[in-house]
């Protein structure tokens, strides 16, 4: 794979296929839109407002990119949800401003804003950046909203654990919400040393009653728990250290804090399972966990050999590990100037059937595909397949330049064999086809 | 060597004669040829980096055009390949994306790919260098690090091209994943520049030619093209280069080549 992955919708090219995670359940919360994102951008506009005033005063060193994109979504079959539709449209905006002071301090500023027709909760906005940056001759220093992405797998991102998942966005776990921070990272001959005071932590997303893929019940973020007692200003902390050698790419971590991902309670209210309009309601409980992790990539001519370990360990939860690992194979020139590159990885969760997601025994066989031609064309073919409950996830995904600065994403997801696969079993009417036309700048 | 240099030495892909070597007597082909390689080396050797824009225009069959403009840097390591590393401007949907390339001469290069809608930094394999470079008629061989132990040669004859005295050579690749059995290149005998180089395919058809021209002097001994024509015979498209603001010893070090400098790139 050279340069193929390139764009906004990398995000949808270096994925694989990553159906709903079961504690990722739409909502059927009927509390104020966008809650959590809407204060976020409250507390930070008064700094955006003071950056771009900056920014005005010396537009030498102003640099931006960013895209439009309108999508509309599809899905065959009618929803168990109460507002039974079939299509949707939506539009979004995201922008990555930067500003260099001077030769070692640098603002990046990047706004994210989307509007969707049928879900209030998936109309929302964000700060994946907003955050001031230091440079030294072997160090960097960071404080604000920063997004860091860890990991090299591309099913699942296991040791990806510094920002919290945008659960409306989409259904890989590849969109993120700006995580507060104060980062320091040095750079050493042994290797890239990163620590990580995390400040606030920031809840989940999940789709409203409204929305799609709608799963059989509803999460409500104003009935969030948190093991600890500060709530969501427990001070989580992080370090990382990776390094590179000849033919590998190694990294290990700790982290100590609030696990991203919660748990999904029912709630009991008057001795009974809370429902609202005849929809299960659960209540999602962010509990506190240590979690220790290896990645590590080595490459050995066109064969990738991927793996990804975590230990995750708490009061609230089963001490366990958790695995994903596989190879990459590059057929370059497969086919006259088309490089055909071949993914397989392999899904595990010690816990069995018990594990609070749906990747425990699992097997992913991908596809991707590089036109290598002037328009950039690519597309990727996924299969995930359950080896407990029986479920498959099949995906879709292909773009191409259209005009000069356009690009056109076609995303289809279709979910077979999920009734007896508790952790899919939602989503047997849910498969969908979303084509996607964004203007880049 | 990054893109830039590889560019350049591909193109001078060169060899020594000249004054300095014993006359001909002794000397088989092959070992002209490869002498006039190292001297085109050895002419580049000291540049430190360097920086220039590059703009790709890439044209179809039928003469629509589309345009691509990277910003490339190198830095010259002293003893093993140089470094170096591509900005993607434009087109608009691959803005921020980056590649950093650590070549070597006696084990295989280290590459890095910046996606930044993931932020993420992915390593990727540059075992085969046979695929097109940003979908151009150029391939990332032919702007790839073009060190002189990457082929062997052989000396063909003296040439005059366009009223330039040129030493021509075959060159054939060692590595087994080339998409070339041979290239023939044409080395003004003044400056150990390329002028021309045609490549032949796996199956030594001719398949491509590339014409390099506007060459400029920096820091009084350097020697770089302003544009090079990449015309594929086979498929009637073809690829210009277009070279800008190139500028020698601007102060880059290793720090500016490193994996975690991706994220940062502006």
């Amino acid at each position: 794979m050279h340069l193929k992955s390139f764009g906004k919708r990398a995000r949808a090219h270096s994925r694989v296929l990553r159906p709903l995670l079961s504690n990722e359940l739409p909502s059927a919360t009927h509390k104020p839109r966008g809650f959590t994102a809407t204060t976020a951008a409250a507390r930070f506009s008064i700094g955006l407002s003071a950056a771009l005033a900056m920014l005005a005063t010396d537009v030498h060193a102003l640099d931006w990119r960013g895209n439009i994109s309108s999508e509309i979504t599809y899905f065959p079959e009618s929803s168990e949800g109460l507002d039974n539709w079939n299509s949707r449209a939506s539009i979004a905006a995201d922008i990555e401003i930067f500003h260099d002071f001077s030769d070692n301090v640098a603002l990046t500023v990047q706004p994210f804003v989307r509007f969707d027709q049928r879900d209030d909760e998936r109309t929302h906005n964000d700060f994946s950046e907003l955050i001031l940056t230091t440079t030294g001759d072997s160090w960097d220093f960071s404080g604000g909203l920063g997004t860091v992405f860890w990991g090299v797998t591309e099913s699942r991102h296991l040791v990806d654990v510094i920002n919290q998942t945008d659960g409306v966005e989409g259904v890989d776990d590849e969109d993120k919400l700006g995580q507060l921070m104060l980062n320091l990272n040095l750079y050493r001959d042994s290797g890239e040393y990163q620590f990580f005071i995390l400040p606030h932590f920031r809840e989940r997303t999940f789709a409203s009653i409204d929305g799609r893929p709608f799963i059989g019940a509803v999460v409500d973020e104003n009935l969030a728990q948190f093991e600890s007692d500060r709530g969501d200003r427990h001070i989580d902390a992080a370090v990382r250290w990776t390094q590179s050698f000849d033919f590998w790419d190694v990294g290990l971590h700790y982290f100590n804090g609030t696990a991203r991902d919660p748990l999904l309670l029912p709630v009991i209210s008057n001795g009974a399972v809370l429902t609202r309009d005849g929809v299960v309601v659960l209540s999602p409980r962010y509990i506190q966990m240590q979690q220790v992790g290896l990645d590590a990539q080595g490459l050995y001519g066109d064969l990738s050999v991927k793996a990804e370990i975590v230990g995750r360990f708490g009061d609230e939860i089963d001490d366990h590990f958790e695995l994903v690992s596989g190879i990459e194979y590059t057929l370059v020139g497969f086919y006259e100037r088309v490089d055909l590159g071949i993914v397989a990885e392999y899904l595990w969760d010690e816990r069995g059937e018990e594990a609070t997601h749906p990747f425990q025994n699992d097997f992913l066989a991908g596809f991707r595909f590089a036109l290598n031609d002037e328009r950039t064309t690519d597309a990727l073919f996924g299969i995930i397949q359950d080896f407990d409950g029986g479920a498959t996830a099949v995906s879709l995904e292909g773009s191409t330049r259209v005009f000069d600065a356009h690009r056109l994403t076609l995303e289809a997801r279709y979910f077979t064999n999920t009734s007896d696969d508790p952790t899919f079993s939602g989503f047997q009417n849910e498969s969908f086809i979303k084509l996607d036309f964004s203007y880049f700048f | 060597m990054n893109t830039l240099k590889k560019l350049t030495i591909s193109i001078l892909t060169v060899g020594t004669l000249g004054f300095y070597l014993p006359t001909a007597t002794a000397q088989t082909e092959e070992e002209k040829g490869l002498a006039i390689a190292i001297e085109a080396d050895k002419r580049d050797l000291g540049f430190v980096d360097s920086t220039a824009n590059m703009k790709m225009v890439l044209r179809n069959r039928t003469g629509k055009e589309s345009v691509r403009n990277v910003r490339v840097k190198t830095l010259e390591v002293t003893g093993d390949g140089d470094k170096s590393l591509s900005i993607f401007d434009e087109p608009a949907d691959v803005k921020g994306t980056a590649s950093l390339t650590w070549s070597h001469s006696q084990k295989p290069d280290e590459q890095w790919l910046y996606l930044p809608a993931l932020k993420r930094v992915k390593r990727i394999s540059s075992k085969n260098k046979s695929g097109p470079f940003m979908g151009s008629e150029f391939a990332f061989e032919d702007i790839g690090s073009q060190e002189v132990d990457k082929y062997t040669y052989k000396y063909l004859r003296d040439e005059t091209l366009e009223g330039a005295d040129t030493f021509v050579l075959e060159r054939y690749p060692t590595d087994k994943n080339s998409g070339y059995t041979k290239q023939i290149a044409w080395i003004e005998k003044e400056r150990y520049i390329a002028l021309k180089v045609e490549f032949y395919d796996r199956k030594r058809a001719l398949l491509k030619t590339l014409n390099a021209s506007g060459f400029e002097q920096f820091l009084g001994k350097y020697w770089r093209p302003t544009q090079m024509d990449m015309v594929n015979h086979q498929s009637g498209k073809s690829t210009t280069l277009r070279f800008e603001n190139y500028a020698f010893k601007t102060g880059l070090s290793d720090r500016d080549f490193a994996k975690n400098a991706l994220k940062k790139l502006r």
